[in-house]
């Protein structure tokens, strides 16, 4: 996930992305699909239907773009696409032959071992995250293991640490500020 | 939610560690799908997630303590006790920086063993690094603390348990013992009791593979500051 060129949602932005700009369209449907992956991972389990959902949400974004020739507020743009895409999950969910609900012992694949992609990682990324991860601290590594890897309770967690679900996210918050300095750090070089 | 609501209230952090509401959650989706400073917050936060997941962020290699009474006073042979160095109490360090900080181990203080620190618990105990001797001059331990941590860089592969030996350079056994080997690159720690060295004397830790005695893995010198 490099670090995407920063544009301005404007009324040249929109004109340029209906005009189907090769670099408009590039930045649009990364740094947007970025967020829809983001967003529809937690509504939609299957990696399969989070796809359907975002290139969906793509086309009917672009179509009603070109139909209508651009929009009202060009700076509302992020929050058009969010509202599609809330259409999109909401008929996926009233379509009851593509999503089904799992059964409570439904067991789910562990997906914590490497290898295993979410959406927003890709193969020539994985070497700067992970550079970028071994070059935390080791109390910000084990706090991260804990929580994303192995999954314990928060409150748990908390327990050990002798800190409040609070200061739980401060601890995150640093960490994650440390990961982006090292992260870019990386590309940089 | 407002940039400065979200901000305050941590909210990137809430929505990575699945800590809102269904309600908050669409509502905090809406503001980054319109906030381009929170949008990428949520994305780097959500690849930092992502390796993570991955198994990115390992934990460090296990260390093993041994610890020992002195020979004289020993009743038993005391166990090896694995140490899980959990980064808010400990340190498994890394061999540059050891010798210059304390690490902070659980120590079973041997009943036998009198003094402030037999009602066990966690001490912070300074830490030597030692290397072979053939590998560098001799390093002083303090004895100004009740224990000192001996690290020791040793290659202990191919055995699953070590025996060591401690003696003064004249001779006279100090203690001997056993541990588990630890695994490739974590040190091997010996926690000595201060009170069973003298001030200004050299000792010799000799390790060795505890099924081969003839297979001595290292020799470690150390002096005793006065």
């Amino acid at each position: 996930m490099p670090r995407l060129p920063r544009f301005e949602f404007d009324g040249e932005y929109i004109r340029r992305l209906v005009d189907e700009d090769p670099e408009i369209e590039t930045h649009f449907t990364k740094y947007f699909g970025d967020l829809l992956s983001l967003k529809l991972r937690s509504k939609l389990r299957s990696p399969a239907l989070v796809e359907d959902a975002k290139q969906e949400t793509f086309v009917r974004v672009l179509t009603t773009l070109k139909k209508k020739g651009g929009l009202a507020t060009p700076e509302s743009l992020g929050a058009f696409v969010n509202s599609v895409a809330n259409n999109v999950v909401f008929e996926l969910y009233r379509s009851g032959s593509r999503v089904q609900a799992l059964a409570e012992d439904h067991d789910e694949p562990d997906t914590r071992e490497e290898g295993a992609e979410t959406g927003l990682m890709v193969a020539e990324e994985r070497h700067r995250v992970r550079e970028a991860l071994a070059d935390l601290p080791q109390k910000e590594k084990d706090l991260l293991r804990w929580v994303f890897f192995e999954g314990r309770d928060k409150d748990e967690v908390c327990r050990e640490l002798n800190v409040d679900r609070n200061y739980l996210r401060v601890l995150l918050h640093r960490a994650k500020n440390r990961f982006r300095d090292r992260y870019y750090s990386e590309e940089a070089h | 939610m407002t940039h400065t609501e979200a901000v305050a209230n941590l909210a990137s952090e809430r929505y990575l560690l699945d800590e809102m509401t269904e309600a908050e959650r669409d509502a905090f989706e809406a503001h980054y799908f319109d906030c381009v400073t929170c949008a990428e917050d949520v994305r780097v936060g959500a690849l930092m997630q992502e390796g993570a997941k991955a198994g990115f962020t390992p934990a460090l290699p296990t260390a093993r303590v041994a610890t020992f009474t002195p020979a004289a006073r020993r009743t038993a042979a005391p166990p090896p006790e694995v140490v899980r160095q959990a980064w808010y109490r400990s340190a498994a360090l890394p061999w540059a920086v050891a010798a210059t900080l304390a690490v902070v181990v659980g120590y079973q203080s041997q009943s036998s063993v009198p003094g402030p620190e037999a009602d066990g618990g966690v001490r912070a105990v300074p830490t030597l690094v030692l290397r072979p001797a053939s590998r560098g001059t001799a390093p002083t331990v303090s004895l100004s603390a009740p224990h000192a941590a001996l690290a020791l860089d040793v290659d202990a592969s191919g055995a699953s348990d070590l025996a060591y030996d401690l003696k003064e350079q004249e001779g006279a056994l100090i203690t001997s013992g056993r541990g588990s080997a630890p695994p490739a690159g974590a040190p091997f720690l010996v926690v000595i009791p201060t009170f069973t060295l003298k001030p200004q004397q050299r000792y010799i830790l000799s390790v060795r593979d505890a099924s081969d005695s003839q297979r001595v893995l290292g020799d470690y010198h150390f002096t005793t500051a006065p």
